[in-house]
């Protein structure tokens, strides 16, 4: 393919994006004075800054090509990714959780593991994240430098390198409080930069009825073809979706995913952690109208032989993320094209930037105060934590020319977030609301439920096993694998803790209190109106995300 | 410091404003459109939709300081 042309004003456009960013992170290192302010943005956002912050810390470039990619592949079902395998667990967290979280004024995930279980727990999950967030940051480097040679030709090591120095500069000097700045940066520049090319997608097709009656029923339903996997595009039945997406790999990810939770932990007061998901959730369901739209557009694009719109072929194989960027080279003039770009871009960066900022945090305190310094001063911790976000993006770029040179090292990313995030909400789930999980319990738990993961991955991929055993169907996709995979190393989990915990020693009561239901005193908005209440807009939003179901049924 | 909506109602009024810069120009040129729908002139609204949430921004901000 030739590759998009740049004008200058879209290189100026995407100067003045850099040129911002770097200028922010110069700007807030002036307000960065103590570890606080480095680690938690010195815990003083309000709920708007924090929830947009929360949510786009999860919406990386990688999200927004592979979801209109998947889209085009597998129809509408993508959008259970943003409603039913996101919604519910982020009201879940915001009404449920963050009072546990929040309230014993722990700076991480592994820090409530501490306090709930023991050290060893800590370490455990403090390891296994750290190494889950460089992979993702090293990969999510190289995926932006290979979507930006294929499509705008530029040169490899200058892509990397540039964004990695530009993270490592404005993460260095003001920490989360410059990533979470450029996150919400990168949300107005998502909406502004690819919203269009839904708008105008719609105006070439005729109107959104067109684009649904042009597709086929297998493309266009959410549930009404979930009965036998074999109807619909994505092969999979809705007990795998409910199960599989919708409860382990949502809730293990919005709940107990340091990288998106710590934007919560920025927030001023209880109420507003509270508030950070629920505002969030908003978001989340409209995302579908960048992605799902533009991917159906596609879609209906690429089956008209008049259109002369077809997805990139790498050999015989459809590149799928293909789909996003071509969009934007057929719609957008010069200008607008640059926007583009600097959305993704944004996107890639504001992705990376999350991943480092999370990483100095857990490294700093779950794994070098708690097992290498445990005397380290506050003074120290803060140089510390800018030691490791360089020392973090050194190995970000050691991971991403290692996936340069073994491209299929993308195939294991699958494996690592069902490997660390589905295990861990087990523990989570039950260490928050049982007051007899105990500490052995909880690390055998987490131990044999991340083991099971990544056998269950390996068996599966190098045929050990038959994959209809892991999806109970004969008929099943990659993603369908996926999401029952996350259900039994879940569920391994779930009952290995369980088991453990009935024959080992409990933590003593007192030392619970505040971080398990029952030994914590209720989060009751007393002074609040109703329109002040995170369980009113929790509701709202429920009620929203079933109306969504139910019209697309 | 300045709150982050300042910066957003900032970088949103500067992109707006190539864009609507640049979309003029395209108007004026005579060179061959490569995209399609280039009658919509998208660059020109969109910009200037930019523009004017971009100024939203910057004006309801412009004399907030937060500590």
């Amino acid at each position: 393919m030739s590759t998009i042309g740049l004008s200058f004003v879209d290189w100026l456009i995407i100067a003045i994006y850099f040129a911002f960013v770097l200028g922010i992170g110069f700007y807030l290192k002036k307000f960065t004075k103590n570890e606080e302010d480095f680690f938690l943005a010195g815990r003083k956002n309000s709920a708007w800054v924090a929830g947009l912050a929360f949510l786009s810390a999860n919406l990386g470039a990688l999200e927004l090509l592979g979801m209109t990619g998947n889209t085009f592949k597998y129809g509408m079902y993508v959008a259970h990714f943003y409603w039913i395998g996101a919604i519910p667990a982020m009201l879940f967290l915001g009404i449920f959780m963050m009072p546990f979280y929040y309230s014993s004024k722990i700076k991480s995930i592994p820090g409530y593991l501490k306090l709930r279980f023991d050290e060893k727990t800590r370490v455990l999950n403090g390891i296994a994240f750290g190494i889950m967030t460089l992979l993702v940051s090293g990969i999510n480097l190289y995926a932006m430098a290979l979507v930006l040679h294929t499509f705008l030709g530029w040169n490899w090591d200058v892509s990397m390198w540039m964004s990695a120095i530009t993270v490592a500069i404005y993460v260095t000097m003001s920490g989360l409080l410059s990533a979470i700045f450029t996150e919400i940066i990168q949300f107005f520049l998502i909406w502004f930069g690819l919203f269009l090319v839904s708008i105008l997608g719609i105006i070439e097709i005729g109107s959104v009825n067109e684009i649904f009656a042009r597709i086929p029923e297998s493309f266009n339903t959410l549930w009404s073809t979930s009965g036998n996997p074999a109807d619909n595009g994505m092969l999979i039945s809705w007990g795998g979706i409910v199960l599989g997406l919708g409860f382990v790999l949502s809730f293990g990810y919005w709940t107990t995913d340091f990288l998106v939770v710590q934007r919560a932990f920025s927030a001023k007061n209880l109420k507003t952690a509270r508030m950070t998901p629920i505002i969030a959730s908003f978001f989340k369901m409209a995302i579908p109208f960048i992605v799902i739209l533009a991917g159906l557009i596609a879609l209906i694009l690429a089956n008209d032989p008049n259109s002369g719109f077809h997805l990139l072929k790498d050999g015989n194989q459809v590149n799928y993320d293909s789909a996003l960027p071509l969009l934007i080279a057929r719609y957008y003039p010069s200008g607008l094209v640059g926007l583009g770009v600097t959305a993704l871009l944004a996107g890639f960066m504001a992705g990376q930037a999350g991943n480092i900022s999370a990483f100095n945090t857990v490294w700093t305190y779950d794994i070098y105060k708690s097992v290498i310094n445990k005397n380290a001063s506050d003074t120290h911790l803060l140089w510390m934590g800018r030691v490791a976000t360089i020392v973090g993006v050194v190995i970000s770029l050691i991971t991403a020319y290692w996936a340069k040179s073994f491209p299929s090292i993308m195939d294991y990313m699958q494996a690592i977030f069902s490997w660390v995030n589905a295990p861990l909400f087990a523990t989570m789930l039950l260490g928050m609301f049982i007051i007899w999980i105990t500490p052995n319990g909880a690390f055998w738990g987490l131990v044999f439920g991340m083991g099971s993961s990544f056998g269950l991955y390996l068996a599966a991929k190098f045929n050990w096993i038959s994959a209809s055993l892991i999806t109970l169907s004969d008929t099943s996709s990659d993603m369908a694998v996926n999401f029952w995979r996350a259900w039994w190393a879940w569920l391994i989990c779930f009952v290995a803790t369980i088991l453990i915990s009935l024959f080992t020693k409990k933590k003593p009561k007192e030392e619970l209190v505040g971080l398990v239901k029952g030994l914590t005193p209720a989060t009751v908005d007393h002074e609040a109106t109703l329109i002040q209440k995170p369980a009113f807009w929790a509701v709202v939003s429920l009620v929203i995300l079933v109306i969504l179901n139910i019209y697309f049924w | 410091m300045k709150p982050i909506w300042y910066f957003v109602g900032l970088i949103l009024f500067v992109m707006g404003l190539l864009l609507v810069i640049s979309g003029l120009l395209n108007l004026s040129s005579v060179t061959e459109a490569k995209t399609v729908l280039p009658h919509l002139h998208a660059d020109i609204w969109w910009g200037a939709l930019m523009m004017i949430v971009g100024l939203i921004y910057i004006f309801r901000n412009r004399k907030i300081k937060i500590e």
